[in-house]
């Protein structure tokens, strides 16, 4: 164990902001200590693996993401380009604290209504969707979460469970719309809701959910859970490319932690 | 710079372009999961934009949207404190399919190293090997004096490798 002043002065140099002196110094102190080379030789390993850990690439359409966040925040159509000063005033604080106000009244009879059924869920089959945020920052218990990239449209997918209930919320980025199917084995789901954020056409059978020409928004489907392993199949296809993948059970999921 | 303050659309797209793969490599790292990088940085450049009118333009622009970057990963952090951790695994990993199973095991083994070393260690390991950015600058995103930045950076070093030996992994 070397003393923190010689620990230092090995980072300086091998952060490059030491002076000449300091260079000498550690040379000197080097020659007679073996301790101080295996301690430079190992921060000079740290050095050079962090150095090789590369930058990761930009996620593909955040540019798209950022701007259509922009848009929503200012609640300005699509085709009125970004935020504008104008809309900025518009959207002051006053108005905001009522937004919030009213949006958290909303919320509490939507969240009452579902825990006593005055708002069910869409049946099978129905047309109207709700609209809004219904992707989860994460599920509160055990859950699976999956992405995948079909062409220039990212899909992102994650299971948890409510009572015995699973849900799968998906979220579909990119500009390409996307047919996604959920495919299970109906012994173990059984397939009760969707909601969507932005409409698009959804078939439900008795062994899959499809999702037809799903554009960038979110939404969930809520399965009667009557096996807790069984996985969710998804296949994705937007923009001529196809990918397919399993989205695990949180059942599975509890077990591999 | 100018432009992008007077809500020039394009002008703010391209600071989106210009920044956009450093602030999300900044928030990779601090968060350790691409899909809550993801959200982080597009987080930071709708509050850039919302808050352009305090940019003073007095500091760099970099160092002001790094620290923004690293707050809203510190409040990504806190808010997944109080939840139940995803198996990171389980996460699909799409990045850089191209590179050797080593070199992919080395970058996870420092990213769990990383995740082991509390924020304020993290974030100066963060700004300098992986940012580049010297003592100063670092100095200026965290808006500390340089000594500061030095000693805590001289910690964290300390503590990382301690970290990835702890996980069986010897920097070479």
């Amino acid at each position: 164990m070397i003393d923190r002043d010689h620990e230092q002065l090995i980072q300086e140099v091998l952060d490059g902001h030491a002076t000449k002196a300091q260079v000498e110094r550690l040379e000197a102190w080097l020659e007679t200590s073996s301790e101080g080379r295996t301690r430079k030789r190992e921060l000079e390993g740290l050095f050079q693996t962090l150095a090789r850990v590369p930058l990761a690439e930009t996620p593909a359409g955040l540019g798209a993401d950022v701007e259509r966040a922009l848009r929503a925040r200012a609640g300005s159509p699509a085709s009125d380009g970004l935020v504008t000063p104008f809309a900025r005033r518009w959207f002051g604080p006053r108005f905001r604290l009522a937004f919030v106000f009213a949006a958290g009244i909303a919320a509490g009879a939507v969240g009452l209504g579902a825990l006593t059924g005055a708002f069910p869920p869409i049946a099978p089959g129905g047309e109207d969707s709700l609209v809004g945020t219904m992707m989860p920052e994460r599920p509160r218990t055990g859950g699976g979460r999956r992405a995948w990239q079909a062409g220039p449209t990212r899909v992102e997918a994650m299971a948890w469970r409510t009572g015995k209930t699973r849900v799968v919320a998906v979220r579909v980025r990119g500009e390409a719309p996307a047919d996604i199917e959920m495919s299970f084995d109906p012994a173990g789901l059984a397939p009760g809701a969707v909601r969507q954020s932005t409409p698009s056409r959804f078939e439900m059978d008795r062994d899959r959910v499809v999702i037809r020409g799903a554009a960038a928004g979110e939404f969930t489907v809520e399965f009667e859970e009557r096996s807790g392993a069984v996985p969710v199949l998804v296949a994705i296809r937007a923009g001529g490319a196809a990918v397919s993948g399993d989205l695990p059970s949180p059942q599975a999921v509890a077990r591999l932690r | 710079m100018a432009a992008a303050r007077a809500r020039d659309p394009k002008a703010f797209a391209a600071l989106v372009e210009a920044y956009g793969r450093v602030v999300f490599n900044l928030a990779l790292r601090m968060t350790g999961h691409h899909e809550d990088a993801r959200d982080v940085t597009q987080n930071v450049f709708v509050k850039a934009y919302e808050k352009l009118d305090t940019f003073d333009g007095r500091s760099r622009f970099f160092s002001w949207i790094y620290r923004i970057a690293i707050n809203e990963s510190l409040n990504l952090l806190a808010r997944r404190k109080r939840m139940v951790a995803l198996d990171e695994e389980l996460v699909s990993d799409e990045q850089s399919p191209h590179r050797g199973a080593e070199a992919r095991e080395e970058e996870r083994m420092v990213q769990a190293a990383l995740l082991d070393l509390t924020a304020e260690y993290r974030q100066v390991i963060v700004l300098r090997h992986f940012l580049d950015l010297s003592h100063v600058e670092m100095g200026q995103v965290l808006r500390l004096p340089e000594k500061t930045v030095k000693s805590r950076l001289h910690t964290a070093r300390v503590r990382l490798g301690e970290a990835l030996r702890k996980r069986g992994y010897a920097p070479r």
